[in-house]
């Protein structure tokens, strides 16, 4: 594909390139900053409407064939453009001034414009090249790193995975705490939307390289304005735009491999396995010697005393390729502009079957209609298909099954055919056989569109805006078992073996956006701005599902439902969710000193009941631009200093969409009707609030070389929607209300520095550090703790992310039998495993802190780069260690080598594991404990990258190609682990429970992480 | 321009539509797809129907009568265990680390049971409100009497698993929760064990007198409602009530008659047969799945082929026993246990009905409580109907104990694995000893604190009625 793509386009460019210039004269100049006069390298020098240009030298020289009467448009980061029309000269310097970073724009969303002054709130912007040097899959696994207090969690390597986001922890307990995305004012589809597939990110349906800019939205004052919605911050993401006075296409293209990103499991080998089983059977006492315990378990795994498969080889990809080809245009005019792109993208996973592959489109337009209307349209579309197996402990998972076969057991027969008989927890399971004939499909379709109009009322002053847009997202999965082995085997069942699984999902979001913008100077001091609208969103999902069984044994290739023989199930269902707001935000600012900024918003919502439908949201906030005071004229270094202060009630409204209702749903009995009640309704439930406080500084120093932010915040979420345990005899277990309070508060730092910058060499860091504590404060009036999956339990004073199991004590010494702390006190210990209360473990599975470096050395072309990430004060446990690192359970399964190497014996008393006994697993040793717990704290090293830029010099018999830049990089290469014990990557989660939460640090052999290599270029003609 | 105007009038329009709030009452209002508000759920005859069904559907549950009940009866004694070659499925009770208080199957059960019972309760609550009318087949007290039997049922299955034997002394305070109408949240205390079998009593009473037609070998009507109260008489040692109950059924004009010898093996793999009384019904679209229904587990045809009768309970059958051919003798060796066992040939589909009430047991009730009255009257029926029915060389002369372990070993055999050992053994206050095949609590004798469920954590976390006990020990 990446091939074909090539030719096409180098065909393409050959045509385009026959255009040639007259006239041209060689021009020269040098581009420096007005403020220190100091030369700025990789100043845009564009010849205006044209797609000619280059970027300056690290002397801030340039030099460019133009003809005369041509305007040069010089135009650099965070500096004012200028133009420079040629004449007669052939020297042309340049100096550009300072964009005051005060007049710097931020759109908060609803088309309402910040300016630095008012800024009062918390948020961070990540750029588009802070983007793309993270070559990764979906758009919220690059912002990991980026932003501080965001961690970006992992819950499978499998490409088009979900990925779990926790903005300043975790906040909400059983409601969903993944934040809000809004694409071009756009809410759109989050969360995981598998309807079969182990998991799928509906974000991954979006091209990174299309994207211009990421806006994370931290605090109540900049998030309130999405009442009910924002609590849990909002992620606002831009899609590039056509740039006026320029045509310019552009095309890049990246190819690489990859691998296992971090794994330490030592597993037997088959002589080993043998070992360890006789081991066990001697201990335990079955056998008497040596020798008749070996004959025993080589009889037990069925050996033939020669194979010794490596099941982990064989159901993985040697190498793991990614590939990908972007192209796109950007051009317009004074009045129209235009950007599109085509993307195609491809990454195959770990395991064989696992692959994920994309086809995007992109198209956005803007059109300035009059002198007061401006219109602007967007479309991105996209058609992805994501193949990848079950995880957890699936026995068709193979990452599971590939990690827990005995070696002993061969692929294949003498004769050629699959071994089906395997010693294993089902004998038909045979992993290679299975990824080679069984079908698990996803297909993923999107359409995102929104137009966009401004009209101008009275000039600079009233404005009304309306945005309309929708987000259309289509899924078609599809399962296939085959009928000869595995789960597709269903013996004594009337309708045959093989079973089919078809789900087609159609998930729609619309939303029209209306306000009037009000912005007016007064007496050139005082500023007013306000903004009052109106926001509708309607989230509408159809389901449709059919399940076949009967297959033609064989006939691996015939897997659609239309070749079984008889449909075992059929159904379809919709659902509804509607939100419409009401909201006002208004500042006031003097003098560009001082700036107050409040917002109000009334919401309403279908999910809840009659009465508490509707919610109030609302935000207060000041600024105190402390540069612009008298008293530090003095202090030349200040470039900018600024305290901010804010406080605000946000929401979140994430529960079922008819949770509010008491329901009667519809079964079957005797083929008729069968009512059952299915909801137990609260027609009480209203949203969970969110209350933040948040205090900020930014600074810029130093000619802006040393600049940053600090915030402080403490939130208070009330009335969590929370899926209650009540009575279980009263019907049901669990109901949703408005019950307990978490408190959250943390440190988040952003600075970045330039350390050195000389004529050729430039050297710019940036980190991040963030501190954040959550604890439960309150659960009901009646009880102080309530369960909660993952190995976790809500409880007042605690943090909701702190495991809770028992306290594991080792090893008797005396006997190899296991040993548990009787109570969180640690001061007694006990063999019985009943003994041992399940406690608090003071291990977090969410970071208490996050730190990143991203540094980046620039030497004339060349490019050189790293984020380095780190994660502490967190922990991770293995769910499923229990079966391969127990201490006699499940003996014909493979076993961790310290199992056999440091199980207790009268000879090694200090062992880390119990005495290993044949099919007993020692006095319940392998029950949940912390046991299976291991410090998670880590630094990886996210991404690196060394490039060249190739310059107009080298490229100038190419005349087509106005830049250039070649690269090769890296993702997740390194990964230091603090905790020597731990076998499995940090960055784990599970989506086998009901929330992010209750899956963080859970590792359910889900697929593992990448690392890659990958080698791009990317070229501008 | 134009435009101007327009986009004004519709900026001012869509606010002022925000001010009267009308517009988005109706915008803000969505119904469900596939389920209707709660108090519209009984209205008439035809939707008491399918509320009725709606309690069976509850019952299909895998986790109980659907298939469970008959594998944990099995596993949780001498009957059955599972192969070291096992998938992880049922080991917590054949090790008997089920009774734990955060245990799934015992929180399972739980939460199932007591959850159709709120379905139950339900329909009970519209008792009388329904008219009969007659463009609908039956009437509604048919209906509401079938509710009534339908919640004894289930009342004796909680009694059974949570609380001590009726008549064994042991905390006879502690039965369990006993709701008897709809509300969902509440907490109510453990009501006594006589109590809860005085209401599983009096509901087959009101059952017996409410209906007058059997509902159909799917659904319970008063012959099943009899045959409870017999196995509840017997339960309580009335023994003169459960031989009552007992020959009420075996001498019914219903046309449920005992099977005889030809008919057992066909029995399991029929459906239709006049020796059932009631029977959950399962059919090619809606039933357990190959990986939960019973065989699933218990067949060597199973997905997950892992749990065999024992060695012990094949060898109490003689050759000459027709019940013997319902087990085959062909595990093969890679199930690596010391004592080889035997598949279970009972139940072998996923949709073969599962049957709870069946006329065999009504011959055992009045053969067990004839013990107690006439020993040589039931040592003649046990000759009788052993040697008739079962195996044609039989023939006892056991008396006293020797008797009666006698009559205990034909319940033991008839009905393995449908769900009655556990209850019997913990009833008569037995040991149990498990074979060579256990590895793990093989012998727990009926003092032992795990004989009986421990009540499930999320039970006493949330219940807040006061004195909430736990089952001793736990």
């Amino acid at each position: 594909m990446k091939l074909k793509l090539t030719w096409l386009l180098t065909l393409f460019m050959a045509f385009v390139m026959q255009f040639s210039f007259a006239q041209e004269k060689t021009v020269t100049g040098t581009v420096t900053t007005a403020m220190d006069g100091l030369p700025l390298p990789g100043a845009s020098v564009i010849v205006k409407g044209t797609s000619k240009g280059q970027q300056t030298d690290f002397d801030g020289k340039f030099t460019i064939q133009v003809n005369q009467g041509a305007v040069l448009v010089i135009s650099y980061v965070g500096m004012k453009p200028a133009e420079v029309t040629i004449g007669a000269g052939n020297t042309y310097n340049v100096a550009l001034e300072d964009a005051s970073s005060l007049d710097e724009v931020v759109i908060v969303g609803f088309g309402i414009k910040e300016t630095e002054t008012q800024k009062a709130g918390s948020y961070t912007t990540v750029s588009a090249t802070d983007i793309s040097s993270t070559p990764v899959v979906s758009i919220d696994q690059a912002l990991q790193g980026r932003v501080a207090g965001l961690q970006v969690g992992a819950i499978s390597g499998q490409p088009g995975a979900f990925t779990p986001v926790f903005l300043r922890g975790v906040s909400s307990l059983t409601a969903d705490s993944n934040p809000l995305y809004v694409i071009n004012g756009v809410p759109v589809l989050s969360g995981d939307n598998a309807a079969q597939a182990a998991s799928a990110n509906p974000l991954a349906s979006l091209n990174s390289s299309d994207i211009e800019s990421v806006t994370v939205l931290k605090d109540a004052m900049s998030t309130s304005i999405y009442g009910a919605r924002g609590a849990n911050g909002v992620i606002l993401i831009t899609t590039k735009s056509g740039k006026a006075d320029q045509s310019r296409f552009s095309l890049s293209t990246e190819y690489g491999y990859g691998d296992v990103a971090f794994e330490e499991f030592d597993w037997l080998n088959s002589e080993e396995h043998i070992n360890l089983i006789a081991l066990g059977r001697m201990n335990s006492g079955l056998n008497s010697n040596q020798a008749d315990a070996v004959n025993f378990a080589t009889a037990f795994l069925n050996w033939d005393g020669v194979t010794d498969t490596d099941w982990r080889a064989a159901t993985r990809n040697k190498n793991s390729v990614t590939n990908s080809v972007n192209l796109n245009y950007t051009g317009g005019s004074e009045n129209f502009q235009i950007f599109s792109s085509l993307g195609y993208f491809e990454q195959e996973g770990v395991s064989r079957e696992a692959k994920y592959s994309r086809i995007t489109g992109n198209l956005n337009a803007n059109w300035t209609a009059s002198d007061r209307l401006k219109v602007g349209f967007s479309i991105n579309v996209s058609s992805a298909e994501q193949t990848g197996d079950a995880d957890a402990s699936s026995f068709r998972n193979p990452v599971f099954t590939g990690s827990l076969l005995s070696p002993t057991n061969s692929i294949y027969n003498a004769d050629g055919t699959y071994n089906l008989d395997l010693a294993y927890l089902n004998p038909s399971f045979n992993p290679v056989a299975i990824q080679n004939t069984d079908v698990a499909t996803a297909n993923f379709y999107k359409v995102l569109a929104n137009l966009n109009l401004d009209y101008e009322i009275i000039k600079n002053t009233l404005s009304f805006q309306s945005l309309a847009g929708v987000d259309m997202n289509i899924s078609d999965e599809i399962t296939f078992w085959n009928p000869d082995f595995g789960d597709g085997v269903n013996e004594g069942d009337v309708n045959g073996n093989g079973n089919g699984f078809k789900d087609n999902r159609f998930r729609q979001i619309w939303t029209w956006q209306n306000s009037l913008s009000f912005n007016k100077m007064f007496g050139d001091v005082h500023n007013i701005t306000g903004t009052l609208g109106i926001d509708a969103v309607a989230d509408r999902t159809n389901t449709t599902s059919a399940s076949v069984q009967g297959y033609t044994s064989g006939r691996y290739d015939l897997y659609e439902l239309e070749n079984a023989a008889n449909p075992i199930g059929a159904s379809s269902s919709h659902t509804d969710a509607t939100f419409f707001g009401a909201f006002v935000r208004g500042s006031y600012t003097y003098d560009r000193r001082y700036s107050v900024t409040g917002s109000f918003r009334r919401d309403g919502s279908s999910r809840f009941g009659f009465e508490n439908r509707y919610g109030n949201f609302w935000a207060a906030g000041g600024t105190w631009n402390i540069a612009q005071e008298s008293f530090l004229d003095s202090a030349t270094f200040v470039n900018s200093l600024k305290l901010r202060v804010s406080y605000g009630i946000t929401g979140n409204a994430s529960v079922g969409n008819h949770s509010a209702k008491a329901l009667v749903g519809f079964g079957t009995y005797l083929n008729q009707n069968a009512a059952v009640i299915i909801n137990p309704g609260n027609s009480a439930l209203t949203w969970e609030t969110k209350k933040n406080t948040n205090l900020g500084l930014d600074f810029s120093l130093f000619e802006s070389r040393v600049s940053g932010s600090i915030d402080v915040y403490k939130n208070e979420s009330e009335d969590l929607l929370f899926s209650a345990p009540i009575t279980p005899s009263s019907g049901f277990t669990s109901l949703t209300k408005n019950i307990g309070t978490t408190e959250n508060r943390g440190v988040e730092v952003q600075l970045g520095l330039v350390p050195v910058i000389t004529d050729n060499f430039r050297w710019s860091l940036n980190t991040t550090f963030s501190l954040n504590e959550n604890e439960v404060t309150k659960i009901t009036d009646e009880a102080n703790e309530i369960a909660a999956n993952g190995t976790k339990n809500y409880a007042v004073g605690h943090d909701p992310s702190e495991f809770y199991t028992r306290l594991w004590a080792g090893v008797n010494p005396a006997d190899g039998t296991p040993l548990w702390y009787t109570d969180e006190s640690r001061t007694e210990v006990t063999g019985i495993v009943g003994d041992a209360e399940l406690s608090f473990t003071g291990k977090k599975a969410l970071p208490k802190h996050l730190a990143s470096i991203s540094n980046e050395f620039q030497y004339k072309g060349f490019n050189f780069k790293f984020l380095l990430n780190y994660a502490g004060g967190h922990s991770v446990i293995d769910r499923w260690a229990f079966v391969y690192d127990n201490d006699g359970a499940f003996a014909n399964l493979n076993h961790l080598a310290s199992n056999l190497y440091d199980s207790w014996t009268p000879d090694n008393r200090d062992a880390s594991k119990p005495q290993y006994l044949f099919n007993s697993d020692n006095n319940s040793s392998s029950a949940n404990s912390t046991r299976y717990i291991y410090d998670a704290d880590h630094i990886r090293l996210r991404s690196i990258e060394l490039g060249y830029k190739l310059d107009a010099e080298l490229l100038k018999n190419v005349n087509w190609i106005s830049d250039a830049y070649i690269y090769v990089r890296g993702l997740n290469l390194y990964t230091w682990v603090f905790d020597d014990d731990l076998y499995f990557d940090p960055e784990v989660g599970s989506n086998e429970f009901g929330t992010s939460l209750e899956g963080a640090g859970v590792y359910d052999q889900s697929a593992p992480n990448l690392k890659q290599f990958l080698f791009g270029v990317n070229i501008n003609f | 321009m134009k435009i101007n105007n327009k986009l004004v009038v519709f900026a001012l329009g869509t606010l002022a539509c925000l001010q009267l709030q009308s517009c988005d009452e109706e915008f803000l209002t969505t119904k469900p797809s596939g389920s209707i508000q709660i108090q519209d759920a009984i209205v008439d005859e035809a939707s008491l129907e399918i509320a009725t069904l709606g309690m069976y559907s509850g019952m299909q549950s895998a986790t109980t009568f659907g298939a469970n009940f008959f594998t944990h009866h099995a596993l949780l004694t001498d009957n059955g265990y599972v192969s070291v070659n096992n998938s992880n499925r049922f080991t917590d009770v054949n090790n008997y680390t089920h009774a734990i208080v955060d245990g799934g199957t015992v929180s399972g059960i739980w939460s199932s049971l007591y959850g159709t019972l709120l379905d139950v309760n339900n329909v009970i609550s519209f008792e009388g409100t329904v008219v009969d009318e007659d463009a609908v087949s039956g009437n509604p007290d048919n209906r509401f009497g079938e509710a009534h039997v339908v919640r004894a049922t289930i009342l004796f299955q909680l009694v059974n698993w949570y609380a001590r034997p009726a008549e064994s002394g042991i905390d006879p305070e502690l039965g369990v929760v006993l709701p008897l109408g709809v509300n969902i949240g509440a907490s109510l205390p453990r009501s006594s064990v006589s109590d809860v079998y005085n209401q599983i009593i009096l509901d087959l009473e009101t059952g017996i007198s409410l209906m007058t037609d059997e509902p159909g070998v799917n659904r319970l009507g008063p012959t099943a409602a009899k045959l409870l109260l017999s196995r509840a008489y017997l339960y309580l040692e009335d023994y003169p009530n459960s031989r009552l109950y007992a020959e009420q059924v075996l001498n019914n004009s219903e046309g449920f008659n005992l099977m005889g010898q030809a008919d057992v093996i066909p029995y399991y793999s029929s459906e239709v047969s006049p020796e059932t009384i009631f029977q959950i019904e399962f059919n090619s679209t809606d039933n357990p799945g190959s990986n939960d229904a019973f065989y699933a587990t218990w067949s060597l045809a199973g997905t997950y082929k892992q749990n065999f009768a024992t060695r012990e309970f094949y060898d109490l059958m003689p050759a000459t026993d027709v019940r013997k051919g319902l087990y085959l003798d062909n595990v093969p060796a890679s199930y690596s246990d010391p004592v080889v066992g035997v598949d279970v040939r009972k139940f072998i589909t996923p949709d073969r009905d599962m049957p709870h009430f069946r006329m065999s047991e009504a011959k055992l009730n009045q053969i067990e409580s004839l013990f107690y009255i006439n020993e040589t009257l039931a040592r003649t029926e046990l000759n009788s109907w052993v040697s008739t029915n079962r195996d044609s060389a039989y023939n006892t002369n056991a008396s006293g104990s020797g008797l009666l372990n006698e009559i205990l070993k034909q319940r033991r055999i008839e009905l393995a694995f449908e769900g009655h050992r556990y209850f019997d053994l913990n009833r008569n206050e037995s040991d149990i000893q498990k074979d060579a095949n256990c590895l793990n609590n093989c012998s727990l004798p009926f003092s032992d604190f795990r004989r009986v469920f421990p009540i499930p954590r999320n039970e006493m976390n949330t219940n807040t009625s006061g004195n909430f006990e736990q089952n001793a020990q736990y």
